[in-house]
């Protein structure tokens, strides 16, 4: 008996480790089981999207579990599906970015980013205080973290590039924010600095493999301007290199620099003066990501902000969506209509605009909250937003959505 | 249904025991077996299930182009692929059943074992195999091909010695640069966890109470706390934030040759001025080596060492019996050594930038010093072979003159060696005094465009220090425990008979405990060394550009996940591996001697 039982032991481990082996994207393999599945109304049952037979859910559980939540190819379920079946959304975000995605002392989140992530939780019926499970994405796991299922949808203050969207398993979603990388300068170690150009020789601190690794790196060549790169392993690593005065500039995402500088002014002992290079060294639009081949849920995850930015066109707002006037017809098509948004299986609420508002209201909104007091006012901004890209399209920015209908 | 089942089963099992004294023993036992054996069938079927039908569904027309089985499986029978597992399990049960319970010889009861477990093991196999077909047919990321190596890799890297990259190389020669920055850091970092393990190790085991509490209170701190933490305390708090800014960088240094700010270590340059005397001066020392070598060596006397391996018996017959041609083997051998270390060194100090074009064969013609690098590695390590084979032979034995005249004639030797080696040393090497540009076109410069000259600088960045010295104290804080172990398990005797030898401290040391405590030691360092060059993963934290941060870098740039992890686990493997293999021989010089 006892090699029965050594046999049961090393079989286990075996499934387990085959399961993890493969499992990355791997099992799309329950699909065809979906498929007859949904037809005897047996359904996920669990809501992991682990449809296979009942004889297998108890026994490979612990080893299909990631497998058999993220699908991927062209005939799988959609991460729609998944979420609503599991009630919850994993959403990738930033925890020290004030303005896009932070974790404030007391435990609460705000930003950009984190608007957009309940106004999609919103949008799909779920409860955007309790349904939304945020995972940390860092610069350098996010994209396993997407593909390898650990996350829905990545908002994450992620440049939209040619070769993330060709080469890895993303899919780009809506532009929350039109960023720039920008460039922090310790302003006692290059007096006077206003502009890049002032920056020979000097010492810069930048995130490992970011897409601002390769920019400085262009930037400066072109401009042919010498400097010393200090790699750092994430924005705190950097952050402390800065402060301890190891190098003299910091480069990041605009955003994130201005929101750098205001913490540490903030902040005290604070030994030498900063100052923000004119210069945009790029361009960094940043959006949400969602895995290749989701189609429905990309929609989702589009739309969601574009309806956002619709409700500021329309003057749709969270105090008065209420009591718009809905005969008017591009009123009812962005409060009252699915407009074909969501699966077969999970068509969203015709009223999901409306959640969304409750929830995020319009971009104005959502951005005078994370930017600014809150106030409704635009008042007291960290970055102004009138006269920036981020501007909607009639003021001359580059928000602009494309029609609901 | 079937967790049902297993579930009844499991409960009989518990409460059979109870009933035992109303069944006879033989039903009993039946009943037992029965419920075993159809235990493992119901849990081997639970197990096997998913596997058994995802491997059908791989195998569907379709599904998989570059495999054929020569028939195709309905889509329809993958529902029905119960079956095969209900009979698998059953078979394999079964099998067992009949093993455990029938009159068979040992030699067909282990075959059958073998066989009923690559039987239980088939459909886990298939399916790992299928679906990696599979995948590598439908997602990109499992696409075994490294044609992204060889494309631009568009970042920068930190801490490039001895060969800088420049934004147009590709990630190969990254990779390159990042292997090599961790095999700079990670042999630094042994050789110093070596000696500072030693020290501490045995000053724990000293009578001085301060001296012994403050190496375990050493050990304790550094073992006790993990490395990421240590590793960014001392970038960020004990480097970046204790020494001075480069702002006051003229005033931290000594004698202005050498400099310090948080930014690391700055030493003087140092170029070569005139190979020929360097190379000159390295020909002067191994000529004078070579020289003490061949006036001390004794002739090898026909004593009871014979040579067991076929090799030395090659070597021996070769030789034949007279002792001289022993001696001259010997000599010889020792100037191919010297030879190849001028190569070698010739080679490394030739070399400006990486040449990739060039291939060997052809290298060593047109004299490029990377080709002649590796011609004299390989040549060194042939002739250091040779030379640890004739040491084994009893080749090498030397008698040291101690009378006067021998000492005498050594110590003229060595100085004017010396002397000459100094000599051509100062006409060969020049050295730079660092200078600080401080001002442009006559207007000062603010101090984070202040900038060393080009060439009169050899720094040691503070990310490097910091890697260094943390996985220095962190290895050696274990190696210490290693030593103090080691020494503990000696006799207690040996060490009275060295003191009743009347051996100094120092000589009972060096001469008796250590020599013993190496041979259990070295098992133990093998470890140690290997999570040395294991941990050197986290010189991200730092921002110190090895190769597997090289990787991640370049995973999160083309998201290769595969073939990127392969080569990492590939790359680790060998050093892993390079390390034992070294160790191993060490340890078996170490063991030979009997105690």
């Amino acid at each position: 008996m006892k090699q029965l039982y050594a046999l049961i032991a090393m079989l286990m481990m075996a499934s387990v480790a085959f399961t993890g082996c493969v499992s990355d994207d791997g099992d799309t393999t329950d699909t065809v089981v979906d498929d007859t599945n949904d037809g005897t109304g047996d359904g996920t049952d669990d809501g992991t999207g682990d449809g296979t037979d009942d004889g297998t859910d108890d026994g490979t559980d612990d080893g299909t579990d990631d497998g058999t939540v993220t699908p991927v190819g062209t005939e799988s379920t959609s991460t729609l599906d998944d979420v609503i079946a599991a009630g919850s959304m994993k959403c990738g975000v930033k925890t020290s970015q004030f303005g896009m995605g932070y974790l404030a002392e007391d435990g609460t989140r705000s930003g950009l980013d984190i608007e957009y992530c309940r106004a999609i939780a919103a949008a799909i019926g779920l409860d955007p205080d309790d349904d939304i499970e945020y995972v940390l994405a860092t610069g350098s796991n996010r994209f396993e973290l997407l593909s390898s299922g650990d996350i829905d949808v990545l908002i994450r203050t992620t440049t939209w590039t040619t070769s993330r969207d060709a080469d890895l398993n993303a899919d780009f979603a809506g532009i929350n924010f039109y960023d720039g990388q920008g460039m922090l300068v310790n302003t006692d170690a290059h007096p006077g600095a206003t502009s890049i150009m002032d920056l020979n020789e000097a010492t810069v601190c930048v995130g490992i493999g970011t897409t601002t690794e390769g920019n400085l790196a262009d930037y400066f060549q072109v401009n042919d301007l010498a400097y010393t790169a200090v790699n750092s392993a994430d924005a705190d690593a950097a952050k402390a290199s800065f402060t301890n005065e190891e190098c003299t500039a910091w480069t990041g995402d605009m955003s994130a620099m201005v929101a750098q500088k205001y913490g540490m002014e903030q902040g005290d002992g604070q030994s030498f003066t900063m100052a923000i290079m004119s210069e945009l060294m790029s361009k960094e639009p940043l959006g949400a990501a969602t895995r290749d081949n989701d189609a429905d849920w990309n929609d989702v995850v589009t739309w969601v902000w574009y309806g956002m930015l619709t409700a500021e066109e329309l003057g749709v707002d969270s105090t008065n969506f209420a009591t718009q006037d809905l005969s008017n017809p591009s009123y009812n098509r962005l409060l009252n209509s699915t407009l074909g948004l969501g699966t077969e299986a999970n068509p969203l609420a015709p009223t999901w605009m409306q959640s969304v508002l409750a929830t995020s209201g319009n971009y104005y909104e959502a951005y005078d909250r994370s930017f600014c007091d809150g106030t409704g006012q635009m008042a007291n901004c960290l970055i102004d937003r009138a006269g920036t890209q981020n501007a909607p399209h009639w003021e001359g920015g580059l928000q602009y959505a494309p029609p609901m209908r | 249904m079937i967790e049902r089942i297993a579930l009844i089963l499991i409960l009989t099992l518990v409460l059979l025991p109870f009933f035992q004294k109303y069944l006879s023993s033989t039903v009993f036992y039946y009943i037992s077996n029965t419920i075993n054996y159809s235990l493992f069938a119901s849990i081997y079927y639970i197990l096997a299930d998913s596997f058994v039908e995802n491997t059908l569904l791989n195998l569907t027309p379709n599904r998989i182009q570059n495999l054929s089985i020569g028939f195709n499986i309905l889509p329809e029978a993958v529902d029905l692929a119960w079956v095969p597992t209900i009979i698998l399990s059953f078979v394999i049960a079964l099998g067992f059943f009949l093993l455990q319970n029938g009159n068979i010889t040992p030699r067909r009861y282990d075959l059958s074992i073998q066989f009923l477990a690559i039987l239980a093991f088939l459909p886990f196999v298939l399916y790992f195999w299928t679906n990696i077909l599979y995948l590598k047919e439908n997602d990109s990321s499992w696409v075994f091909d490294l044609v992204f190596m060889e494309e631009m890799a568009g970042f920068t890297l930190s801490n490039e010695w001895p060969f800088q990259t420049v934004l147009q190389d590709t990630r190969w020669q990254f990779y390159r640069v990042g292997l090599l920055n961790a095999i700079r850091v990670v042999i630094l970092s042994i050789i110093g966890s070596t000696i500072v393990g030693v020290l501490v190790g045995v000053s724990r085991l000293s009578r001085n109470r301060l001296l012994s509490s403050l190496a375990e209170s050493y050990v304790e701190f550094f073992r006790n706390m993990p490395l990421v933490v240590q590793l960014f305390f001392l970038y960020t708090v004990v480097l970046g934030a204790n020494l001075p800014t480069f702002e006051f960088i003229q005033d931290n240094t000594l004698f202005g040759w050498v400099y310090w700010s948080n930014r690391g270590i700055v030493g003087p340059g140092a170029t070569i001025e005139n190979m020929r005397y360097l190379l000159a001066a390295i020909v002067v020392y191994l000529g004078a080596r070579t020289y003490i070598r061949l006036t001390e060596r004794i002739l090898p006397e026909n004593s009871d060492r014979y040579s067991v391996d076929s090799i030395g018996k090659i070597i021996e017959n070769i030789l034949g019996e007279d002792q001289r041609n022993k001696s001259r083997m010997a000599v010889a051998v020792d100037i191919f050594f010297s030879i190849s270390i001028l190569i070698v060194l010739y080679g490394l100090f030739n070399i400006v930038e990486w040449n990739y074009k060039i291939s060997f064969i052809e290298g060593i013609l047109e004299n490029d010093p990377i080709s002649m690098f590796k011609l004299g590695i390989i040549l060194f390590t042939l002739s250091a072979l040779l030379r640890f084979k004739l040491d084994d032979l009893g080749f090498n034995n030397f008698t040291v003159d101690d009378s006067i005249e021998g000492q005498k004639n050594r110590l003229y030797l060595w100085s004017i060696t010396i002397l000459l080696m100094f000599v051509l040393f100062y006409f060969a090497i020049l050295f730079k005094q660092p200078n600080l540009i401080t001002e442009e076109n006559g207007e000062p410069l603010g101090w984070g465009s202040w900038d060393w000259k080009e060439g009169t600088t050899n720094s040691i960045s503070s990310v490097f220090l910091s890697l260094w010295i943390g996985l220095t104290l962190y290895t050696a804080a274990q190696i210490a425990e290693i030593v103090r172990g080691s020494i503990q398990s000696l006799p207690r005797g040996q060490v009275e008979a060295a003191i009743s030898l009347g051996l100094s401290p120092y000589q009972r040391l060096n001469l008796i405990i250590l020599p013993q405590a190496l041979r259990s030691m070295i098992p133990s360092m093998t470890n140690q060394y290997l999570n040395c060059w294991k941990n050197s993963s986290l010189a991200f934290v730092v921002g110190f550009s090895d190769f597997y941060a090289v990787f991640t870098t370049i995973v999160n740039n083309v998201g290769q996940a595969v073939p990127v992890f392969l080569m990492i686990l590939a790359t680790y493997q060998a050093g892993s591996l390079t390390i034992s293999a070294i160790m191993n021989y060490i340890n078996s010089n170490v063991t030979k001697v009997k105690i």
